[in-house]
């Protein structure tokens, strides 16, 4: 993975992305037992280009110069699929705002809080959203208060850890 | 009506309880072994019903995309 997150830097450092941050459950991962998962979804600020218009086109060009062509929703780099999901509303560009800077594998990259997953996830709302948000609460020991604190400000119902018995 | 797990029972899903937090509390790269671990045995099930394998083609010990001298 540290070459894949090598590639990222490399993108921000020449800023054909502004920021990004790990999401999803590679994120999720970081703060609880492993789940199986097949992709990497990475968020990102995208520069705002021509005519004040976000799109991905320059990060997938650029991407494709060095040899990462997209798959779908993804493009492969250096074999993990990763999918670019540009930030698309306040929840998110505060998480990626707020992100957390770690080393992986000795690289420096980001992660988000478990806080804001655990938002993200209530607002998106799937079964599988659900059962991060009930992993990340057994088992990412997130700061209750700051949690309450963002799913007020964003209108999402706090969640209640369940107990097995 | 609920039935009172037995001490047995009880025990057990400390056990289990307990193993999770530690997976939980692991160096994100020794998730990272696991992950490729368990991505292997999902897609040894995927293939039984002719899915394509989709685990991360990333060599094992050093998490790097693999050569073919990597360790599977």
């Amino acid at each position: 993975m540290k070459a894949t997150l090598a590639v990222l830097n490399e993108l921000e450092a020449q800023a054909i992305v502004e920021r990004y941050a790990i999401g999803g459950a590679m994120a999720a991962m970081f703060y609880a037992e492993p789940v199986v998962s097949y992709d990497l979804d990475i968020f990102v600020v995208l520069p705002v280009g021509n005519g004040n218009l976000l799109t991905l086109t320059p990060l997938y060009t650029a991407l494709q110069q060095r040899g990462y062509t997209p798959q779908g929703e993804h493009v492969l780099i250096e074999g993990i699929p990763v999918q670019f999901l540009p930030v698309y509303n306040p929840l998110l560009e505060e998480a990626l705002k707020q992100a957390r800077s770690v080393e992986i594998e000795g690289i420096p990259t980001r992660v988000l809080r478990a806080e804001h997953l655990i938002c993200i996830a209530l607002q998106t709302g799937r079964a599988k959203d659900r059962d991060r948000v009930r992993l990340l609460l057994k088992e990412g020991q997130p700061d209750s208060d700051l949690l309450a604190e963002i799913c007020h400000r964003y209108h999402l119902v706090p969640p209640k850890e369940e107990h097995d018995s | 009506m609920n039935t009172p797990y037995s001490d047995w029972i009880t025990s057990l899903f400390a056990a289990k309880e307990a193993r999770r937090q530690a997976l939980a509390a692991l160096p994100y790269e020794e998730k990272l072994r696991i992950l490729l671990h368990l991505q292997r045995i999902a897609d040894s099930i995927r293939q039984t019903r002719g899915l394509p394998a989709q685990a991360w083609p990333l060599d094992s010990e050093t998490l790097l995309p693999q050569t073919p001298n990597s360790k599977p």
